[in-house]
């Protein structure tokens, strides 16, 4: 059984048990100490109107992103004042700002929003605070932030992280790896696995001398397709009742959900973004691909597709940092799309 | 290519758009594309593939390029590079155009950054998973990546992607995929935004300048058409209707084929009528499950 006792989670660093690190932007802080800031809208309003700002806010679902941020502070500059935040410059234009705050009359003139010249651009931190110290950083230098733990470690501690299991596949994977090396193929392998059931669904190298888009990881997600399609297929002629409309039977599995993904180098682009679209539930990785990556927010340009806020999908991703057990997996060309 | 016109590109999208819609009756995504050489063979066509192969990635662009890996015997059994097909690969896509009804995804443009594809045109953005200028613009970035020698492996290019061709009627077919027969009554708390699916005739206005600078737009869409990218870019100068939609749902440089018009104003009919009311079905796992092309 899986040994579900409570995790060794570094708070800094996010390496969980010493064997693997998280990969989470805006955590990792490998370019420089300093927060990753964002732009946002502002108004400057009446101090004794702040019930009105809360309230129009409460009715506008403005923008995703601004959970960790204090809605008001004080104004820098006159007493009666108050500074409130209204949406992420990234999500909306200042135009766009400025036609919602004036759609109801009430808002625009208790608030005194009397032109675009009344919404004010500030620097925020991008991401939540990781500690309760950078909270008070954060807050004194840019804005105040809202401390309320971190959610990043509750949720990784519902997490079941079996280590047999993940060091047994990853060594698995590199031993794969280094026969294709001595075939003269590419050494990247990927194996999908169902963690509920114990149960290694594919195993896939890189076959992209077959065909140039055959990476390992879209080997590997296709595979589990196929079978699926074989699967039904098999259930169908068994039983002949025909049911268009209604999919939802919890018998078809659904894409990807589910499934953990392990793989010798950090995937590329096209390949994460097929996990995004198999909606996989976490990824092991063993080496980083500083050129071609898409994971990590060092690699190439720091896409972090597991956790874009924007798109639909988010799966946790893990890199593994003992260095035994990387030294053993076989180098591949920087240049290389994974 | 130096005689193109604007009418080639449209007449290939148009073509695209009955992939696209030949998707729509085989009840899969409605996106479409086509492969075209030297700007006057088609070399293979496409569509989303995603409910059939139950697989999420099967993606209308992949679908072609695989057509034509096969039909130029540019695959093999035998997983051992090949410098001469590696070469012969990037040769070919070197001088293919992609016309694909909705902007590449981020997997799909990456891909076609990877084959060296030559340039791209779409149809409508894709707010939600877009990979030449909507999300990311996997298309444009510089990943600095060498072409090792001795290792044609490693290959990397970058490609423009143009915009607007056939957005309307790309946007249509994908409302109308998701706006389905309903056995359950209206919902009457529809959000505002869902309701926005329901309407054949507005259009967000596309921003321009996130997928091409002004002078390559100005290039391909000739200086005639400079109001579209001055009216993308001062969204803040327009009325608040204006500024979300643009009015006038008959697009003056590719006008609707009749039919779907006749279609459309059908639709429009039955969705006021509450005949129809939006599908959720259809709602997981497929790609550009909402197309709202904020004004951004
Ligand atoms: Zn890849
Ligand atoms: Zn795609």
């Amino acid at each position: 059984m899986a040994n579900k006792k409570s995790l060794d989670i570094d708070p800094k660093t996010l390496v969980i048990n010493g064997s693997f690190q998280q990969i989470l932007p805006g955590r990792i802080r490998t370019h420089s100490d300093s927060v990753e800031l964002t732009k946002a809208w502002s108004v400057i309003i009446p101090a004794r109107k702040s019930m009105v700002f809360i309230t129009f806010l409460k009715n506008h679902t403005t923008t995703t992103g601004m959970d960790h941020l204090k809605k008001l502070r004080k104004s820098q500059t006159n007493k009666s004042q108050l500074q409130g935040l209204v949406a992420m410059a990234d999500e909306v234009t200042k135009h766009q700002v400025f036609e919602m705050l004036c759609a109801d009359d009430e808002v625009h003139q208790e608030l005194e929003i009397h032109s675009m010249d009344d919404i004010v651009e500030v620097s925020v931190p991008k991401y939540p605070p990781v500690t309760q110290e950078e909270a008070k950083d954060n807050s004194k230098q840019y804005w105040p932030v809202i401390w309320k733990g971190d959610p990043n470690i509750q949720q990784l501690n519902q997490e079941v992280f079996d280590m047999l299991e993940i060091s047994q596949n990853l060594r698995d994977i590199i031993e794969i790896a280094k026969i294709q090396k001595d075939n003269g193929e590419l050494p990247i392998v990927t194996r999908l696995y169902d963690p509920e059931n114990k149960q290694i669904l594919a195993t896939a190298h890189d076959e992209r001398f077959k065909h140039i888009l055959h990476h390992s990881v879209i080997n590997c997600v296709g595979r589990v397709a196929a079978n699926e399609v074989q699967r039904r297929g098999e259930e169908d002629d068994d039983e002949e009742a025909n049911n268009d409309d209604v999919d939802d039977e919890s018998s078809k599995k659904y894409l990807c959900v589910g499934y953990d993904v392990y793989t010798t180098h950090e995937p590329c682009s096209y390949c994460c973004m097929a996990l995004v679209h198999s909606r996989i539930r976490r990824l092991f990785y063993l080496k980083p691909s500083p050129k071609t990556g898409a994971i990590a927010p060092d690699s190439a340009k720091g896409y972090c597709i597991h956790q874009s806020r924007q798109l639909n999908w988010a799966f946790h991703s893990f890199k593994w940092c003992d260095p035994e057990l990387l030294q053993t997996v076989p180098v591949i060309d920087d240049n290389l799309f994974v | 290519m130096t005689n193109e016109t604007l009418e080639t590109h449209f007449k290939f999208m148009r073509m695209a758009l009955d992939q696209a819609e030949a998707a729509h009756r085989a009840r899969e995504v409605p996106v479409g594309c086509l492969f075209v050489y030297n700007n006057t063979e088609v070399v293979s066509t496409g569509s989303n593939l995603t409910n059939d192969t139950l697989s999420g990635i099967r993606h209308a662009e992949l679908v072609g390029i695989d057509e034509i890996l096969e039909r130029f015997n540019l695959t093999s059994s035998e997983n051992k590079y090949d410098a001469e097909r590696q070469h012969k690969i990037y040769e070919l896509f070197s001088k293919i155009d992609l016309y694909v009804t909705i902007e590449p995804c981020v997997m799909c443009g990456s891909a076609l950054r990877q084959i060296g594809i030559n340039r791209v045109f779409f149809g409508a953005a894709n707010d939600r998973f877009g990979g030449n200028g909507s999300i990311f613009t996997i298309n444009h970035d510089d990943l600095g990546i060498e072409h090792v020698s001795g290792n044609n492996s490693c290959f990397d290019k970058t490609y423009e992607s143009y915009p607007d061709f056939g957005r309307e009627e790309a946007i249509i077919l994908l409302r109308k995929f998701y706006v389905g027969q309903n056995k359950k009554a209206p919902n009457p708390q529809t959000k505002e935004e869902d309701s926005r699916l329901l309407r054949f005739d507005q259009f967000p206005l596309m921003k321009y300048s996130k997928y091409i600078t002004k002078k390559e737009f100005l290039k391909m869409y000739g200086e005639s058409n400079v109001h579209r990218w001055i009216r993308s870019e001062s969204g803040e100068d327009l009325t608040e209707a204006e500024g979300m939609f643009i009015e006038n749902w008959i697009d003056p440089l590719m006008p609707l084929k009749k039919e779907v018009k006749l279609e459309m104003d059908e639709w429009q009919r039955k969705i006021q009528e509450g005949v129809i009311n939006e599908n959720r079905d259809h709602d997981r796992g497929n790609d550009v499950k909402r197309i709202k092309i904020s004004g951004d």
